[in-house]
């Protein structure tokens, strides 16, 4: 059923008025026809009435004139002048009340032409008759003409009356009829609507208040909390429309409840395993809190207030105070009379303890004396502090205090020593400021130093300059005025500018190493090594000679400095080999008693061992000047580089047996 | 360019060390286009004077030497350098002097080249003849990097830079 209930249910309205209407209106046409007929019945009886009145007068008119005739008495004329009156008018209203039916209304005119012939023709001149002739009159009435007459009219009245009855029983019997059918109608029109009516109820039922009731007990179900309760989708309409509306909220809700309480169950799932994790912090938490408790180095006791009772004592707390704490000390009220120095002194109501449970004062750092339960006296510092909550209520007091006994005598020791300390401390000042003074000297004295060389540097050579360029410019520009010895002479001024000149640049660089800061890095030795070895090579026109290296390791050094060490080290073992066929000159490095020793071993001319400790000083030479040029700063140059990098240098030697150089970096017995 | 046109200015104070250096030049015909100041001073006075005349041209390269009396040969640099007409002279320190010190000192001022006078007199003539051929024939002189800024500050600078030399030698 597609169409819509509303669409049906005043489509069946509309129906059932209809056939009430229906009903009515033949029931009313009945009723009307019923009356309808009764008129017609009365208007018959009026009918004969007035027919009967028309008969009377007639009659009167008889019985008048034969009165009159046999009396002479005008008295008897009078109800036959009264019906002369009256018959003409009574004819009219008759022929009118039967104007409806032709034959009736052709009777009645015949019975008013009779009436009236009979007046004009027999009455009137009878009369006048009369009036004039009795005889005459007497002999006209025993003629008959005149009872003829009125029997004539009485017999057309009784026709008239006769076709009236007959008239008259047609219309009742029409009018039952009616009267029949108005009530057949108005029965079966009410059986029909009653029949509509339940037919209409059976419809309402079926498809509204069964779906609605459906629903309502679905809903019911649904108020109870059974979700899973659905209306059946019947009906039509809007009511299927409520059924599956109804389905799809029951639907939906169910779905709501079931994520409601799958929600609900995962809440709950972490509630509780945020419980779990909540009792398991607090666990460890009490762990972590007695651990702390225990391992604090003064004692912990706290106190419920008002009563003073204790809840808690750290063995620390008992141990300083030399007895059990853990179970009740006093029972509700605080001791009031506790010397000072007394075990109890804590509880004393004038103690920290006292003080911060009654009135919430906080104590730091009290120093107090204890006696203990064997005699001995503990002396300790107090700190109390009172527990709030939430109201600012003192709920309990916390009471830390650490045995400061051994303190208060190291404290003594400590006194002591300062002032001894003091004592020194002015001797050292004393002394600084000597220092002070000998460092700014230093400091100057550097200075000096700094500036003299640059002077050196600087200022020496000029004149030297000078020497060697004007001998040269002489030598230069002789024109045989000189002699030979001359010409040596100016060579040799010329030859000893030189050696000047190479006395005040290592001179120069020997007294820079003193002062020059190490700039300390990585040095590949290995590296180092082959890159002096090519460079001094380079220089040796032409001889060769063997390098042969060992193992050279990577140390920490000043590249720069290390490097003019084997530059000194290998040049000198160049310089006095070279008198040799066969120049071989190794570096290697070993491990001496765990020290890194570095050697360089040449196959020269070597040296006594008696002069070893005057190889390293400056200026100090094994030969001659002639033999071996240089100026005696090479190895002191050396000595000085090793030395600075916490290291030592030594050699080994024999005359004409080569030589062998060594040293170590990093300080130590070799 | 006449041959009275300088090319080296030599800027130094030993009588001796300045006679060896011009029997050097003039051993290789540069004597004619060489100007002596005797002073740090006296340098920068000179080359202000120089660039200020109209045409006036600066020599090809500057023999500084750092130890000087009045303005030091590195004072001389720096003035060189902070002078926007005089900052592309290539200047030549040649000293006595071995120290690191100046060596670093004088190529953070910007020298262009520094040179230990030998003590050696042939090497040191050699070392003349090499500057010489180099700064003077070989070298590219900075004359059009020079042209505008120069004659335009040079007029600007010069009061300020002789201000600081006065304030120096009192």
């Amino acid at each position: 059923m597609k169409r819509g209930l509303r669409t049906s249910i005043v489509a069946a309205s509309v129906a059932l008025a209809l056939a009430m209407g229906g009903v009515f209106a033949i029931l009313l046409l009945s009723i009307g026809q019923l009356r309808a007929s009764g008129d017609w019945a009365s208007h018959s009886e009026q009918v004969v009435a007035t027919a009967n009145q028309l008969e009377i007068e007639v009659l009167d008119l008889e019985t008048g004139l034969r009165g009159f005739i046999i009396t002479r008495q005008e008295r008897f004329l009078e109800p036959l002048n009264a019906a002369l009156v009256a018959l003409p008018r009574d004819t009219t209203a008759l022929e009118r009340l039967v104007s409806d039916s032709a034959q009736q209304e052709a009777r009645a005119k015949a019975i008013t032409g009779a009436g009236l012939s009979y007046i004009s023709q027999y009455v009137r001149p009878t009369v006048a008759v009369a009036r004039a002739n009795l005889t005459k009159a007497t002999a006209i009435v025993r003629t008959g003409a005149g009872k003829r007459r009125i029997d004539a009219i009485r017999g057309q009245f009784a026709s008239f009356a006769a076709a009236e009855n007959l008239l008259l029983l047609a219309r009742r019997s029409t009018a039952h009829a009616a009267a029949d059918r108005a009530v057949a109608v108005g029965v079966g029109g009410l059986i029909g609507v009653l029949l509509l009516i339940l037919l209409f109820a059976g419809y309402l039922g079926r498809s509204i208040i069964a779906p609605v009731r459906r629903v309502t007990a679905s809903a019911a179900q649904l108020a109870r909390g059974e979700l899973s309760a659905r209306a059946l989708e019947g009906g039509g309409g809007e009511v299927a429309e409520l059924g599956r509306t109804f389905n799809a909220m029951a639907s939906s809700l169910q779905e709501s409840r079931d994520e409601l309480e799958k929600s609900q169950n995962v809440v709950l799932e972490l509630q509780a395993a945020e419980l779990e994790q909540q009792r398991t912090a607090l666990s460890s938490e009490r762990l972590r809190f007695e651990a702390v408790l225990e391992q604090m180095v003064g004692g912990v006791l706290v106190a419920e207030a008002p009563s003073g009772r204790i809840l808690l004592a750290s063995n620390q707390a008992e141990l300083i105070l030399g007895q059990p704490l853990r179970t009740e000390l006093f029972d509700g009220h605080l001791p009031s009379s506790v010397p000072v120095a007394d075990r109890h002194a804590l509880e004393h109501p004038e103690s920290p303890l006292a003080r911060a449970l009654r009135n919430g004062e906080t104590t730091t750092a009290l120093a107090m004396d204890v006696s203990r339960e064997d005699g001995t006296i503990v002396s300790v510092e107090v700190n109390a502090a009172p527990v709030k909550d939430e109201h600012d209520r003192i709920i309990a007091a916390v009471v830390t205090f650490h045995d400061v006994t051994d303190r208060n005598l190291a404290e003594d020791a400590i006194r002591s020593l300062n002032l001894q300390l003091e004592r020194q401390n002015k001797n050292l000042e004393a002394r600084h400021l000597d220092l002070e003074a000998v460092n700014a000297e230093l400091e100057a004295a550097n200075g000096e130093l700094n500036a003299f060389s640059y002077s050196v540097s600087h200022d020496l050579r000029a004149p030297l300059r000078a020497i060697d360029g004007f001998s040269r410019i002489v030598l230069k520009d002789d024109e045989g005025t000189l002699t030979d010895a001359q010409r040596r002479y100016l060579g040799l001024v010329r030859d000893n500018t030189q050696v000047m000149g190479s006395l005040i640049d290592d001179l120069l660089s020997f007294s820079r190493l003193g002062t020059q800061a190490l700039q300390r890095s990585t040095v590949h030795t290995a590296e180092l090594v082959e890159q002096v070895e090519s460079e001094l090579a380079a220089g040796q026109n032409g001889r060769t000679i063997e390098f042969a290296n060992g193992e050279l390791p990577t140390v920490q050094g000043d590249p720069s400095m290390l490097r003019q060490v084997f530059v000194n080290l290998l040049g000198n073992a160049l310089k006095y080999s070279r008198e040799s066929e066969h120049i071989r000159v190794a570096v290697s490095s070993e491990r001496r008693d765990g020290e890194l020793v570095f050697l360089v071993r040449d196959n020269g001319v070597g040296f006594d061992m008696r002069y070893a400790d005057k190889l390293f000083q400056v200026f100090q030479r094994l030969h001659r000047a002639e033999d071996y040029e240089g100026t005696g700063v090479g190895l002191a140059i050396v000595q000085r580089i090793i030395t600075r990098h916490g290291g030592r240098v030594w050699a080994e030697g024999k005359p004409n047996e080569g030589a062998t150089f060594y040293f170590t970096l990093n300080g130590g017995a070799p | 360019m006449s041959a009275q046109t300088v090319e080296i200015l030599i800027v130094e104070d030993n009588p001796h060390d300045l006679e060896l250096a011009m029997h050097a030049f003039q051993m290789h015909r540069f004597s004619n286009k060489i100007d002596v100041a005797r002073d740090g001073q006296e340098a920068l006075e000179y080359l202000l004077d120089c660039n200020s005349r109209v045409g006036g041209v600066l020599p090809k390269v500057i023999l500084l030497d750092l130890k000087l009396p009045k303005v030091g040969g590195l004072e001389v640099l720096r003035e060189i350098r902070a002078n926007p007409s005089l900052r592309h002279l290539p200047v030549v320190i040649l000293t006595s002097s071995r120290e690191e010190g100046d060596i670093v000192k004088s190529y953070d001022l910007g020298v262009n080249s520094y040179i230990v006078k030998p003590v050696d007199f042939d090497k040191f003539v050699e070392t003349v003849q090499t500057l010489g051929l180099y700064w003077l024939l070989l070298n590219e002189p900075p004359v059009a990097a020079l042209s505008e800024p120069a004659a335009e500050s040079a007029g600007r600078n010069s009061p300020l830079l002789l201000a600081r030399i006065e304030s120096k030698t009192r």
